[in-house]
């Protein structure tokens, strides 16, 4: 028995359990009763009270787990945003080591132009006196041979046995007077043109590099090109046949030497993946129904493997041996096809051959054609994946 | 006047370079003016005080003084001369400043063709000789008018033999300069 009742029982119906039960009516069972009532209302209200604590902290509990999840979901927001920004630094830091990347080089550019105007002048002077001499040279031995014309003459009117005449005429076969006045000219004309091509070097060289970086002008690119091809020359000629098809183009507003740094680029390219001999077909030619011209570099070369395709404008993305090459060269020609609101692409096959195309609009957007900032390599890279 | 014509001076500190200019002339244009060719600058306007010259043909680039500050000496000298520049180091601010400021008659660039030098150094001897015309026209003229003093007249006679004979150097203290 719940010693409780035991209690109430003792108090309303004798000490003694063992007594006699008053008789039913008494009013001891009544006190009973209602003692017994007030104690089950009496847990009642405990009860209502206990439950209303419950949810009272329950419902605090509840605010607190909520306040948590959102403590959670900002810092999770805090993390991502660290995150972002880290990544955002990361991308600004590889844009301003390309940036660096683009200056030192086209710091370089400008050194080997000043270099080159400096070499000029210095080759100049003798390749001007050398020239000059040849044609001297020239004149003089032409007299020379107009006098030995006229002892020719004069021994062939003496008689057969003048011992002068014979004297003349066995140093005629001595001196071989006959081959001297075949190959003087020959030689004349060899040594011209030695010289001429060593004038025409300097020229593109210095043409190439001038440095007069960032002007954009109204220009034909196809001479230009020839330019650039023979400086690449040297390079091109023992693993390649050149075939141009340069097409007629209107007048382009661009810069000169950026894009023939562009096309010494993609030749430079072009005779490195032919192994042993090979065709570079060079190609211009004028899109009048987009505005543009395109510039077409082919090569029968090894072609580009598709994994390394989404990655030849990546800065330093090179698959030359050390030291040949840097891997600037097509992110470089990237930034300034950008530069020009141009664009390139390529065609590849493996073993068969790789096809550039630079395609240039005629015109510049007008804000933009003069003074602007080069376009920084990281997004020529970026842009060049999709190529 | 003089009665041998007046001259033209090269100057080049590359010796190779005069001779093969000298070459040139000599044999393209043989019956053509006296050639003289000085490949220190200082010696040439040292000489310019002695005979007179229709041109001068100077390099750029030498190693005594450049072409520009040569040019511009030579022309306080014989400002009638007409001055030609002949140079490897086609920079386009040398150019400026030679127009600029020696009022250069002509501008040619090494390695040079030898046609078009020979044509142009007779068109400016040519064109010098012209200016040497209307210049006496004038003079003539003055005379005539009764403009010119025999002292005046007897001035140019010999400025025109002795370049620069009738200008006198004076020194800040008042002491006359001597050119040896």
């Amino acid at each position: 028995m719940h010693p409780l009742l035991e209690r109430q029982i003792r108090r309303h119906l004798g000490e003694h359990p063992d007594t006699l039960l008053p008789p039913p009516g008494d009013a001891a069972w009544e006190h009973l009763f209602n003692a017994i009532g007030e104690s089950y209302e009496q847990l009642d209200r405990d009860l209502l009270l206990r439950e209303q604590a419950l949810n009272l902290t329950s419902e605090e509990l509840n605010r607190r787990n909520d306040d948590l999840r959102r403590e959670l979901a900002e810092r999770t927001e805090t993390e991502e945003a660290l995150q972002r920004e880290k990544g955002e630094q990361a991308a600004l830091i590889t844009r301003l080591e390309d940036a660096k990347r683009q200056l030192l080089y086209s710091e370089k550019m400008a050194s080997i132009g000043q270099l080159a105007a400096g070499v000029a002048h210095e080759i100049n002077n003798p390749v001007g006196f050398v020239q000059s001499n040849i044609n001297t040279l020239a004149g003089y031995v032409e007299d020379l041979f107009a006098l030995t014309d006229l002892l020719e003459e004069v021994a062939a009117g003496l008689p057969d046995d003048s011992p002068l005449g014979r004297k003349i005429r066995e140093s005629c076969e001595r001196y071989d007077l006959e081959f001297l006045r075949e190959d003087v000219p020959k030689l004349l004309s060899e040594s011209r043109d030695g010289v001429s091509r060593v004038r025409k070097i300097v020229q593109d060289l210095r043409d190439f590099s001038h440095p007069d970086e960032g002007k954009f002008a109204w220009i034909d690119l196809n001479p230009g090109i020839v330019s650039t091809l023979n400086i690449v020359n040297n390079e091109l000629k023992y693993k390649a046949e050149v075939i141009t098809e340069l097409g007629e183009l209107p007048l382009i507003e661009a810069n000169q030497n950026q894009l023939n740094q562009v096309f010494l680029n993609l030749l430079v390219n072009a005779a490195h993946a032919i192994k042993d001999k090979g065709v570079i077909n060079v190609a211009t030619r004028h899109l009048p129904e987009s505005g543009e011209v395109c510039i077409s570099i082919a090569d029968t070369g090894a072609g580009i493997p598709p994994e390394n395709l989404k990655r030849i404008f990546d800065p330093f993305f090179t698959t030359k041996p050390v030291g040949k090459g840097t891997g600037l060269g097509l992110s470089l020609s990237y930034g300034i096809v950008q530069k020009h609101h141009g664009r390139i692409e390529v065609d590849s096959q493996e073993r068969a051959g790789t096809l550039f195309q630079v395609f240039l609009p005629i015109h510049q957007p007008a804000a933009s054609a003069a003074g602007e900032e080069a376009a920084p390599a990281a997004e020529a890279s970026a842009a060049g994946q999709q190529a | 006047m003089n009665n041998r014509p007046p001259r033209i001076l090269l100057v080049d500190d590359e010796p190779a370079v005069l001779s093969a200019l000298a070459r040139l002339l000599h044999r393209q244009l043989p019956a053509g003016p006296e050639v003289e060719t000085f490949t220190s600058p200082r010696a040439a306007l040292a000489r310019a005080w002695e005979v007179p010259f229709a041109l001068v043909v100077s390099d750029y680039r030498m190693a005594e003084m450049d072409g520009i500050a040569f040019l511009k000496e030579f022309a306080e000298i014989q400002p009638h001369a007409l001055r030609l520049m002949l140079s490897g180091a086609a920079d386009f601010d040398v150019l400026v400043s030679a127009v600029n400021a020696v009022g250069l008659h002509r501008y040619l660039i090494k390695p040079w063709d030898d046609e078009e030098v020979c044509s142009v150094l007779q068109g400016a001897y040519a064109e010098f000789g012209r200016q040497e015309a209307d210049r006496q026209l004038a003079l003539e003229r003055q005379r005539q008018l009764g403009q010119l003093s025999p002292e005046e007249i007897e001035r140019r006679r010999l400025e025109a033999e002795e370049p620069g004979i009738t200008r006198v150097n004076w020194g800040p203290d008042g002491a006359i300069h001597l050119d040896d």
